[in-house]
């Protein structure tokens, strides 16, 4: 028997084997609930346990509330919109084209709509 | 001269039975969001093949289950200077987590579809000896100097047993082919034996290093000194029914076992490193790694330092 061979069964013999750590899943989060990302790590920061399906899934369009996954469903919609009394005065002919208050002009304002 | 931005091409991640897979694939859709994802396929050839079927480009990056790539990778750009580099397929090195070496073992690649379609390996052998084990004899097949990811094939005993079994067995090979023992030192090429010695011997510092040690050590064993054949080593089939054979012997007694055999008649150091020095190894070695340019080859670089 070789000294390596000694070395190593003397090692062996005392080998302890690491302790298997399940795998979890966890989603980080803001403190406003708002996901950060997905890890199996340890991570520092706010975090909820999910699980398996949810962690594949990686889904950024929801919010954490009392510890549980919520999908947002609300829809947002902004758009350009002509408008009477505010806005950006545009040419009436070309929203691209921007012109002074005193010259003809449209003015057009950006709206947020949820449904 | 064509160049193409990686992140243009389609990149699939092909998975098998890989334990981190999961995981990697997270990271990996965090990383490149529109990877898509090749899973179960048995069979490396037909893997490959769906892959190719997957990908909506017509050259497109291919990421083995338990790798994971460095994010920087997909900022580069492909510089195709001539028609055989359309064609080629390249293979980047990897990182390997259990013992540190750094070639094209579980590498990020880039294939066309032509090639995959067109491709006859492993399975689908055309009866020359190179394509019997391994597909990087094909001269457009080309091995790349840069290494843009790590490879992780220690998830389970299993998974590194099957890691270090398969390398053990394919270092041994001189183009796909089984030398004899008189043969050995003289017809493998010394970078094998180099990378093989390592498999041998380093790793103790990770979750399962000593299986993938313990496979390595039994690859070689039944390659060179059985008649066991060596063909089977692409087989997950006949890989399956020898982790059987082995599954619930300890590691520590296959590693044992082997030594003196490898030692004294394939003169390989028996000279196993435990977990501080592994790390040790594995700090130091390749410490002063530098990437040369995505598109330099291996060969540039030998011919550059050989003076060809």
């Amino acid at each position: 028997m070789t000294d390596n061979t000694t070395i190593f069964l003397d090692f062996w013999q005392n080998y302890q084997w690491p302790d298997t750590i399940p795998t979890t899943y966890k989603l980080y989060h803001n403190g406003d609930g708002e996901p950060i990302t997905y890890s199996v790590e340890d991570l520092s920061g706010n975090y909820i346990d999910i699980t398996a399906d949810e962690f594949l899934s990686a889904d950024m369009n929801v919010v954490v509330k009392d510890k549980k996954i919520h999908k947002i469903v609300v829809t947002r919609l902004s758009k350009l919109k002509p408008n009477n009394d505010t806005g950006t005065a545009c040419h009436p002919n070309d929203i691209t084209v921007i012109v002074n208050n005193d010259q003809p002009h449209k003015l057009w304002c950006l709206t947020h709509d949820k449904y | 001269m064509t160049n193409i931005d990686i992140a243009d091409l389609d990149c699939i991640y092909l998975t098998y039975d890989e334990p981190q897979q999961e995981e990697f694939w997270v990271k990996i859709r965090n990383m490149v969001p529109w990877a898509k994802r090749v899973n179960g396929v048995k069979g490396s050839d037909a893997a490959h093949k769906a892959a190719a079927d997957a990908s909506e480009t017509e050259r497109f990056i291919l990421i083995d289950g338990d790798n994971l790539p460095d994010a920087k990778f997909f900022n580069l750009t492909l510089e195709l200077e001539n028609p055989d580099y359309l064609k080629a397929v390249f293979r980047w090195r990897a990182r390997n987590h259990v013992n540190g070496l750094m070639y094209g073992n579980g590498g990020l690649s880039s294939w066309t579809r032509e090639h995959v379609w067109n491709m006859r390996t492993h399975e689908a052998t055309d009866g020359r000896t190179e394509t019997e084990v391994e597909f990087c004899f094909d001269p457009l097949y080309w091995s790349m100097h840069d290494c843009y990811s790590t490879t992780y094939p220690n998830g389970s005993p299993k998974q590194a047993w099957r890691a270090g079994f398969r390398e053990g067995v394919k270092m041994c090979l001189d183009r796909g082919r089984r030398p004899s023992l008189g043969e050995f030192r003289d017809r493998v090429h010394q970078r094998n034996l180099d990378h093989l010695t390592i498999w041998h011997n380093v790793g103790l510092d990770v979750d399962q290093g000593a299986w993938a040690i313990a496979g390595a050590r039994m690859g070689t064993y039944k390659t060179m000194l059985t008649d066991w054949d060596y063909r089977e080593v692409q087989s997950f089939d006949n890989l399956e029914q020898i982790w059987d054979s082995i599954n619930g012997i300890d590691p520590g007694e296959l590693i044992v076992q082997y030594q003196t055999q490898l030692q004294t008649q394939l003169d390989l150091p028996m000279n196993i490193l435990l977990p501080k020095e592994s790390e040790f190894f594995k700090h130091h070695y390749r410490g002063n790694w530098h990437n040369q340019g995505v598109m330099v080859r291996e060969i540039d670089v030998i011919r550059k330092h050989e003076g060809w």
